[in-house]
């Protein structure tokens, strides 16, 4: 109980540092949860303190994932008109989304010798942590990894997502939204609601039909992937 | 002082509501046969709750925008746990980071040119399209 007067206040210094950093820079590879975990990670391997204790201290951030998640229903009541208008296309582009997410995830995985095991942890990794995490158990993956992979994937989207749309001269918000929603989930859409409110809906709205998809999809298509690799 | 009183009722409302809805989208999973996530129910219900007026979105609104624009905060403590899982991420690392990365690349270039065909050019939906479309 203790390590909550060091590892939640060395959490919230070294992550509002970075985020001031990065804003003050322009410099999206100083994403702030990045920087965390650079910082953090070297800190207490070198003063031999084990993850555990880290995390009892700074477990309440982790509780509050939780309600974020249900606090995402505010941006997407504020674009219901958005909704309402284009509904049908939204649904279909975001269960596209989902299959090409957990098949191409899990197939290259599988081709490039993964354990089925670490296959499952892979599936799920385009949805946000809760949803990645309940879901890589209910197909027998390593809930730890999946929250690696989801993380990795988040700071991917996060840092090169918009570059990378600029590139394809993706301009429209919604394209742009539902793109960083599918593939880069909640840090996607952080990064959005960053840049622009109601890409940052769009985005949401993406996080979340496709987090419902996925759990939804998962336990059926994973074994499927899993025979056609001769598992 | 009243001014913060105010502002600090307005907080605690905002995030016993999100709660409440919480505690209800737990419930609702655990009675499910499938696994969908509390918070996702807990969600949806918040959502209709705001959609059909029956939840003045003042409410939750300070309580909600604060768990969004800090979201990225609250990954630091499981992703710092990375560390414990260096055996398991070290063998299989390139399976791994090529599937995530390859895949997410594809993901958001599937999806970017998918509403882009579909959506076409249009921004955002203003009212008139939004007639247009009904």
């Amino acid at each position: 109980m203790i390590d909550i007067l060091w590892s939640l206040p060395l959490t919230l210094l070294v992550f509002f540092a970075a985020r001031k950093l990065a804003i003050k820079l322009k410099m999206p590879l100083l994403n702030p949860l990045l920087m965390s975990m650079v910082i953090i990670i070297p800190l207490l391997l070198v003063t031999n303190i084990p993850y555990t204790r880290y995390f009892a201290g700074s477990k309440i951030l982790n509780d509050l994932l939780q309600p974020a998640v249900v606090a995402l229903a505010f941006p997407l009541y504020e674009q219901l008109h958005q909704i309402r208008a284009r509904w049908k296309s939204i649904i279909s582009i975001c269960f596209i989304g989902s299959i090409v997410a957990m098949t191409t995830g899990t197939a290259i995985a599988l081709w490039m010798g993964a354990t089925p095991e670490i296959a499952a942890s892979v599936m799920p990794k385009s949805v946000t942590t809760p949803i990645a995490m309940a879901t890589a158990q209910s197909i027998h993956g390593i809930p730890a990894i999946s929250a690696v992979c989801v993380i990795f994937v988040g700071i991917l989207g996060a840092v090169f997502g918009h570059s990378i749309l600029n590139v394809l001269k993706i301009t429209t918000k919604a394209s742009r939204g539902l793109a960083m929603g599918t593939a880069s989930h909640a840090l996607g859409t952080a990064r959005c609601a960053e840049m622009d409110y109601q890409e940052g809906a769009f985005s949401s709205l993406a996080l979340v039909i496709c987090g419902i998809i996925t759990s939804l999809l998962a336990p059926f298509l994973f074994p499927v992937l899993l025979a056609l690799f001769g598992h | 002082m009243n001014n913060a009183l105010s502002l600090a009722f307005h907080y605690i409302r905002a995030f016993i509501l999100i709660y409440l809805c919480l505690f209800a989208g737990n419930a609702i999973s655990s009675l499910l046969p499938i696994t969908i996530p509390g918070s996702i129910i807990g969600m949806l219900i918040l959502f209709g709750l705001l959609s059909t007026q029956i939840l003045p979105f003042k409410w939750v609104k300070p309580g909600c925008n604060v768990l969004i624009r800090y979201m990225a905060l609250l990954f630091v403590p499981i992703g710092v746990g990375v560390m414990n899982y260096y055996e398991q991420l070290r063998t299989q690392f390139g399976p791994l980071v090529v599937s995530c990365l390859v895949s997410t690349i594809i993901v958001l270039l599937v999806v970017a040119y998918c509403s882009h065909y579909i959506h076409g050019d249009r921004g955002a939906v203003t009212d008139k399209a939004e007639k247009k479309n009904d």
